[in-house]
């Protein structure tokens, strides 16, 4: 294809193209008459226009030089002056549609220099450089897809006007097909930007619909040219074809989208009135609820949930067995999802598990209750009076129960005076109860703020004397023990001059300060959670670092995660998602980072060693659980498929449990 | 080597059968003059000869070369198209240019040549010329690379009485002189007289007959009682006791003195009414 053939293509369809030049300059203007009545001001409403045009002006610009040009080549004399240049049908086909390309390619350099050089805003919009607004920081790909669409816009109207041999309706066929297109591969990036925590970047999956669609379009010219220049019928498998190849682009990008429609359905509600304004609240996980402080919790194994409401049970020999499928998607399943939908999940001391699930409705959120045992399935719920419902769970008196309400009535009316250990706290319009967490075993830190006393079953009573004073308020003064070398241990945080940490309380009396910081840090939301390994291993994410205890009860060095974040930094706007060691052994250690990658790397150097990564895995914050031989890692929205992407050896579920057994006594009754 | 070979070619049209089993040959240097009613599939035998259209089947040959739907045939092959077609928003000389660039055989001088004897402007803008502009234009084009087979669909038409001379008894004469294949289909064959060696009829999708244009005669002369116009020969009329027959080739000329026309005496066959007598022979005239 020489210059002088591609300068006959541009110069067939120049008058489109001067067409589309005079529409940009005229922009501006239009912009400053429409700038008073959008409360803008002149440079303002001119760099809005800037925007606009690059965001829909020249996607539509793809549209009519694709459609006129397909049109064109179908128009009689431009067949008849090009047919007898020597070529293939094809390659005349191509040359137009290259044409249209070059065109487009010159439309877009074209008014881009220009609006760059007058913008800030278009740079740092649409460029995403300098001053102006990052609109495009956090959704990246989103910049790729109008590029794809562009072009996928220019090819789909170019060969539908070039089918049909009607710019109009060829245009109008390749917008339809291509915007549909684009709903698809927009939901699933916009779906991957919002939970980039928990689900694999739908990127590559989205490049790889890009290229499926414009190589089957480009594979369609063939066969287009053979039936339309040559005028060879095609047959009904041909037709079928070549069907296929245009639509190629639409089919994948909505198998890739299993829950496009659902996503689709919820992003239309956000234009629905009651729904403007919604906050986003991201919640990370339902890991207090589902805590593994409970012995009896730790030897019923684990549970985690997905962003879809659907609830996983992983026993301790390492099966995966659902309890509750997803909920039904949603209208709102985008962004209902940034709350978990379990609300809570609670075990009691005989092994029956209760289940309160949300199902938010734009007019309030609606709950419903599961119970059940885990190895017979859940049941759901059933309310014994009419217009009553689930509102929680309560432990009132080593029971659990669900709390019920009749949305009217607040709970005090239905369940009289309220326990002191219960809380009340205020739900939508009624009161609710949630329980204060007691075990047994756990410790009280007494009013002068430098004892702390446990009443053993027994009646006898341990006092240890602490190395400073516990801090004045904010800090719950109940202290749950943790297992350090197979005996209880308290951690409690102190203030001791202009010192504070963390100091731990043995079995044997002994009291050591052994973690200095600062508290806000060490001991968020007014509590210590440890996360407890298999191997009995106590660790405390501490800012970037792990505080880690071994089995033997020894205090370690801390352990930096920082080289992971080196190592796969966020993409800018990401949510933090807290990296999670999941195991230590001979010296290495294995980490759950951004909640699908699993990371093994030496404790001392923290060099990497090795690093496995699910296709679409990730773990739904503590979804994983290393037991077994592996780390079944969940998918997000809980297909199966998916759980068994990132399997990992693991040594085997062993002491935890292996402990509890021997000590039944014991277990018994923390267990209550 | 045959310039065409055509093998049992068929072509349809929504269903219509146009070409129906077509077979020829034609020899490389011969001047061929194609004969067939309008309709008859003229233009869509000389666009499945350039690879610009598909046949349904059968199998084509273009200068030892097997039409593939590569259009490389193009690069051989000068075509005069009977309604010649150019971009509209270029003059005469930028489409010769952009020709130049994709025909390798591309020869300036030649171009210059002809568009001086042709009196054709490069200058001429193609937009609003006429068709006698575009009709020597499509010539130049043609004839620029110097190809080897020349397909003509009326390639005169169009043309005003001075240049269609020119056309005919100085172009076409001049490429059979210099061995050029040339094909041509029009409806004023006789304006060909004494350049074409062989006329091949189109009727009903095949190429009815061939014939060699040297040995189509006229024969006039008193036919005996009882006289049967043999096979091979066709009456043309009588003018009292004297008639005139038509003979398409020598073994009819034979048959028809010995069917008993006295005092014969033979003369070139005038082409137009060789292509009435073909036509109507090859029941192609009504």
């Amino acid at each position: 294809m020489n210059t002088m053939m591609i300068a006959l293509e541009l110069r067939k369809n120049r008058l489109t193209l001067i067409g589309l030049a005079l529409v940009f300059v005229i922009v501006p203007p239009l912009a400053v008459l429409v700038a008073p009545r959008a409360g803008l001001g002149v440079m303002a409403a001119i760099e809005a226009g800037l925007v606009l045009w690059t965001l829909a002006g020249l996607p539509l610009a793809a549209v009519f030089l694709g459609a006129t040009a397909g049109a064109g080549l179908r128009a009689a004399g431009a067949r008849e002056a090009e047919s007898l240049l020597p070529g293939s049908a094809a390659t005349r086909v191509a040359r137009g549609l290259a044409g249209a390309l070059l065109q487009f390619l010159i439309l877009v350099l074209g008014t881009s220099i220009i609006c760059a050089a007058v913008s800030p805003t278009w740079r740092g919009g649409v460029l995403g450089i300098g001053e102006g607004p990052q609109v495009w920081a956090s959704v990246a790909p989103l910049r790729g897809l109008l590029i794809f669409l562009s072009i996928d816009l220019l090819m789909g109207s170019f060969l539908a006007a070039y089918t049909l041999s009607h710019a109009l309706a060829g245009g109008l066929l390749g917008t339809i097909l291509s915007a549909a297109q684009g709903l698809a591969l927009g939901l699933g990036i916009e779906y991957s930007v919002m939970f980039g925590d928990r689900v694999e970047s739908f990127a590559p999956l989205a490049l790889f619909v890009a290229v499926v669609a414009l190589a089957a379009k480009a594979f369609a010219v063939r066969p287009l040219a053979r039936r339309f220049e040559s005028e060879k019928p095609l047959g009904r498998g041909g037709v079928a074809g070549v069907a296929l190849l245009l639509c190629a682009g639409l089919i994948s990008s909505w198998a890739a989208e299993e829950g496009a429609y659902s996503r689709l359905r919820s992003s239309l509600r956000l234009f629905e009135p009651g729904l403007q304004g919604m906050p986003l609240i991201y919640w990370n996980s339902p890991e207090e609820t589902i805590s593994a402080l409970n012995p009896a919790i730790r030897r019923a194994g684990d549970l985690a949930t997905t962003v879809a409401g659907g609830l996983y049970w992983i026993a301790p020999d390492g099966r995966t067995v659902r309890l509750l499928a997803d909920a039904s998607v949603g209208r709102l399943t985008i962004f209902t999802a940034y709350e978990t939908l379990i609300e809570s999940a609670v075990w009691d001391s005989e092994g029956k598990l209760f289940v309160v699930r949300k199902a938010l409705e734009p007019s309030g959120d609606k709950k419903q209750g599961f119970l059940g045992e885990p190895s017979h399935g859940l049941r759901p719920v059933i309310a014994a009076r009419p217009g009553e419902r689930v509102e929680g769970i309560v432990r009132k008196g080593g029971k659990v129960e669900f709390m019920m309400s009749i949305r009217s009535q607040p709970l005090s009316a239905l369940f009289g005076a309220h326990r002191d250990e219960d809380l009340v706290v205020a739900l939508n319009n009624s009161l609710t109860l949630q329980p204060r967490e007691t075990p047994e075993l756990a410790a009280q830190v007494q009013g002068d703020r430098r004892t702390l006393q446990r009443r053993d079953p027994g009646g006898r009573v341990r006092t240890w004397r602490l190395p400073g004073r516990f801090p004045k308020s904010g800090m719950d003064r109940d202290i749950t023990p943790y297992l350090l070398a197979g005996k209880p241990a308290y951690f409690v945080p102190v203030q001791r001059d202009d010192d504070q940490g963390v100091a731990v309380c043995r079995e044997d009396g002994r009291v050591d300060l052994v973690w200095k910081g600062d508290l806000g840090m060490l001991w968020p939301f007014g509590r210590l959670t440890l996360e407890v390994l298999p191997d009995d291993t106590l660790v405390h994410q501490y800012g970037y670092d792990w505080l880690v205890v071994d089995p033997a009860g020894t205090f370690l060095a801390p352990i930096p995660s920082k080289k992971l974040f080196d190592r796969w930094p966020r993409p800018a706007g990401a949510p933090l998602f807290t990296p999670r060691l999941v195991r230590r052994a001979g010296g290495h250690a294995w980490v759950i980072f951004e909640g699908r990658r699993l990371v093994e790397m030496e404790e001392s150097s923290q060099v990497l060693a090795a690093a496995g990564r699910g296709r679409q895995g990730a773990c739904a914050g503590g979804g994983a659980a290393p037991s077994g031989d592996e780390v079944p890692v969940l998918h997000p929205l809980g297909r199966d498929r998916a759980r068994a992407a990132c399997r990992y050896f693991l040594s085997r579920y062993s002491s935890w449990a292996g402990w509890l057994r021997s000590q039944s006594g014991w277990s018994a009754r923390a267990a209550a | 080597m045959k310039a065409i070979i055509l093998d049992h070619v068929s072509r349809s049209f929504d269903g219509r059968r146009v070409l129906d089993g077509l077979s020829a040959r034609a020899e490389e240097g011969k001047v061929i003059g194609l004969l067939g009613r309008n309709g008859e599939g003229k233009t869509t035998l000389f666009k499945i000869l350039l690879d610009m259209l598909a046949p349904d089947s059968g199998g084509v040959e273009v200068l030892g070369r097997r039409v593939d739907g590569s259009g490389a045939v193009r690069q051989r092959v000068g075509y005069i198209p009977e309604r010649p077609a150019f971009h509209d928003f270029l003059s005469v000389g930028e489409a010769l240019s952009l020709r130049a660039k994709v025909f390798s055989g591309w020869d300036a001088a030649r171009v210059s040549a002809l568009c001086r004897r042709l009196d054709l402007d490069p200058a001429a803008r193609i937009a609003g010329a006429s068709k006698g502009t575009l009709g020597k234009l499509a010539w130049v084009c043609a004839a620029a690379f110097d190809p080897s087979l020349y397909l003509l669909d009326e390639p005169t038409s169009g043309l005003d009485a001075l240049v269609r001379d020119e056309v005919l008894s100085g172009l076409v004469a001049e490429l059979g002189g210099r061995g050029r294949t040339v094909l041509v289909a029009s409806h004023r064959l006789d304006e060909l007289s004494g350049l074409l060696d062989e006329v091949w009829v189109l009727a009903g999708g095949k190429i009815a007959g061939v014939y060699d244009a040297e040995k189509l005669r006229r024969v006039s002369g008193r036919a005996s009682p009882g006289f049967i116009v043999p096979e091979g020969a066709l009456s043309l009329g009588s003018e009292g006791p004297v008639g005139s027959w038509a003979v398409l080739d020598g073994a009819a000329y034979g048959r028809l003195r010995a069917a008993g026309v006295e005092g014969a005496e033979d003369e070139a066959l005038p082409m137009a009414q060789a292509l009435k007598a073909l036509l109507s022979l090859h029941g192609g005239l009504r």
